[in-house]
């Protein structure tokens, strides 16, 4: 566990008061449901990312005397980008575990509904909601959908959107400490550049695909509590480069097919085996691949503000040619 | 959605595709397009939707077939029979393209990309004049239009009015300066009035508006080559054979070939080494001593 994370008494009481607020299924209001438990500690991996959450996010609000000695206060805005599949919500609901935050999600269904005919009234109440439910994280997933480049908008309503959504950042900026925005995506350089600029979604994380014991601690986690016989995970680990999180869950499932038909053969309980999941792995490609060929082409070629130089470099040291 | 007509609630699922259209979203917009043909399984618009989603990622067979399926249901399916001219367009089957065109300007007169596409047809061609008379009929109809513009800007430089393509070209980007096609055409147009520098400008706009199209990228690469002046001036030959038709371009070879023979040998070789050295050097300038195994 975290040095930084708080788990006295207090913090525990805190955490039972605190909630989570999501959309209903017509995406038009909030339902509460659990707190993400979450936490970093979950997080496999991924070092680098939660150090910069931490500085940036769950110090500032845990000591904030120390901070505001630097100039700097809680709160602000964060945004992931990475290939699909590779934890980028998951990260969110942890670190919304870490700083005992409420946390509102707001999914691809909510956005879109709020294309189709809603107003961008429903998005000052999402920020409103945060604001009466300090500290608050309000994550963004798939923010391209909702703060796409207007000038490749056509309705004139679509643009309101974005315009909205640029107004309660700066509000969030400018009065609401204790208020985070946490924004998703898997293609960054679709978004509005005005998002980019300081004190909207300045802070920009790169989540790469998991390293080697990073996928194999994912392949245990799939494989638990399934009948399996004599694994070595490592090797199988060893053998998925690049591969997603995701892309190892649909590995483990195929193996999981594969000995279910072999059940079905024989009648007994056929245990996962190492030639199951090698078999599975080679049938399967990194989807991750695809991403990275997209983004090398704005790493090389569209990238005046260097900011997916880190692609470029991570490719460099994982020898990831495309 | 309770208080919704059953047609306002199908409105509101085609704008949600085309919204995932719109944000390149397109395994979830062919879900909820799919999802709305397992409701509505005669809703020729989401057949028409669903072939506009294969047209963007490129799978022209798929869109043809989902487009005939929207039109068995409405035969005057507007944007079945644009997808169907696209799909056609972009996959190269230019007779089918137009032949389309023409039965979606019977139901649409009033589209000018159908107007815009045959122009793109005629140019391939050769017809110059033909495709400059079709672009501005797509400009009557829309006259914001910053590629149509773009795309009379080239139909000049084709024709030789330099003075003329340079205006439009103005034109086109006081219009718009977000649109790769845009550039990418500009580019065109200022490459055949011989203005390379600024050829090399258009592309880099281009390319920073999109990467990821393959064919601005082989355009900015080749305009990168292009601005080695040696690597021009061997071009300059080929530029040329390629405005000439096939014979024209056979006896020049077979009378290359027999008077100077030695001399056309040269040219041939320093031709292909300035080619792969300034392609290299472009290679390095953008990638580095990198090189794909």
């Amino acid at each position: 566990m975290s040095d930084y994370n708080d788990q006295d008494e207090l913090a525990a009481r805190r955490r039972n008061k605190l909630k989570l607020m999501s959309f209903d299924s017509d995406g038009k209001g909030f339902v509460e449901s659990e707190k993400p438990k979450e936490t970093f500690e979950d997080v496999a991996g991924l070092e680098e990312v939660k150090k910069k959450i931490r500085l940036n996010f769950i110090l500032p609000l845990q000591q904030p005397e120390l901070f505001k000695a630097y100039g700097r206060e809680a709160g602000g805005s964060l945004l992931l980008f990475g290939p699909p599949g590779c934890g980028k919500t998951f990260l969110a609901r942890a670190v919304a575990g870490e700083i005992d935050a409420s946390f509102v999600h707001i999914e691809l269904q909510a956005i879109l509904s709020m294309w189709s005919g809603q107003s961008e009234n429903n998005l000052h109440d999402i920020f409103e909601k945060a604001r009466e439910n300090k500290p608050c994280i309000i994550f963004i997933d798939e923010l391209d959908a909702m703060g796409g480049s207007r000038n490749q908008m056509r309705q004139h309503h679509d643009r309101m959107l974005v315009n909205q959504l640029l107004l309660e950042l700066d509000g969030i900026r400018e009065q609401n400490e204790q208020v985070f925005v946490i924004g998703a995506t898997n293609t960054p350089w679709y978004l509005d550049s005005a998002l980019r600029r300081p004190g909207r979604f300045n802070h920009l994380v790169f989540v790469p695909p998991p390293e080697e014991t990073e996928r194999e601690t994912i392949l245990k986690l799939k494989l638990e509590g399934k009948p399996v016989h004599s694994l070595e995970l490592a090797r199988i680990a060893r053998e998925t480069k690049h591969f997603s999180g995701a892309d190892l869950e649909q590995i483990v499932k195929d193996a999981v097919e594969a000995a279910m038909e072999r059940m079905l053969n024989s009648g007994n309980l056929e245990p996962i085996t190492q030639d199951d999941l090698k078999r599975a792995a080679k049938s399967r490609k990194a989807t991750t691949l695809e991403w990275f060929s997209t983004a090398k082409n704005y790493a090389t070629f569209s990238d005046a503000n260097q900011d997916y130089r880190i692609v470029l470099d991570y490719m460099k040291a994982t020898g990831l040619k495309l | 959605m309770s208080s919704m007509t059953n047609a306002e609630a199908i409105d509101v699922r085609y704008s949600r595709i085309s919204h995932l259209i719109g944000l390149k979203r397109y395994k979830e917009a062919t879900e909820e397009a799919e999802a709305l043909l397992r409701d509505e399984p005669e809703d020729d618009q989401a057949y028409a939707l669903l072939a506009l989603i294969h047209v963007h990622t490129e799978q022209y067979d798929a869109a043809l077939h989902w487009s005939s399926e929207s039109l068995k249901r409405d035969p005057e399916n507007r944007l079945a029979w644009l997808v169907r001219t696209n799909a056609y367009h972009d996959s190269e089957k230019l007779d089918k393209a137009l032949d389309a065109a023409t039965e979606g300007m019977r139901v649409d007169p009033y589209e000018p990309h159908y107007y815009f596409i045959r122009a793109n047809i005629y140019l391939k061609r050769g017809r110059y004049a033909e495709a400059k008379s079709y672009i501005e009929t797509a400009l009557d109809i829309r006259p914001n239009n910053a590629a149509y513009m773009a795309s009379l800007s080239y139909a000049e430089a084709l024709l030789g009015n330099h003075a003329a393509s340079r205006q439009h070209a103005r034109e086109a980007l006081n219009l718009s300066v977000e649109s790769d096609t845009t550039f990418l055409i500009l580019a065109w147009s200022a490459e055949q009035r011989g203005d390379y520098e600024e050829n090399l400008n258009m592309l880099k706009e281009a390319i920073r508006l999109d990467p990821n199209d393959k064919q601005i990228r082989e355009a900015y690469m080749e305009g990168l080559q292009k601005s080695y002046k040696m690597y021009r001036i061997l071009l300059a030959p080929f530029t040329l054979f390629k405005r000439m038709k096939p014979w024209q371009v056979l006896l020049i070879w077979l009378g290359a070939a027999i008077i100077f023979r030695p001399l056309l040998l040269i040219f041939i070789i320093v031709y292909v080494l300035t080619h792969w050295l300034t392609k290299l050097l472009v290679h390095v300038k953008l990638f580095g001593w990198s090189f794909k195994r």
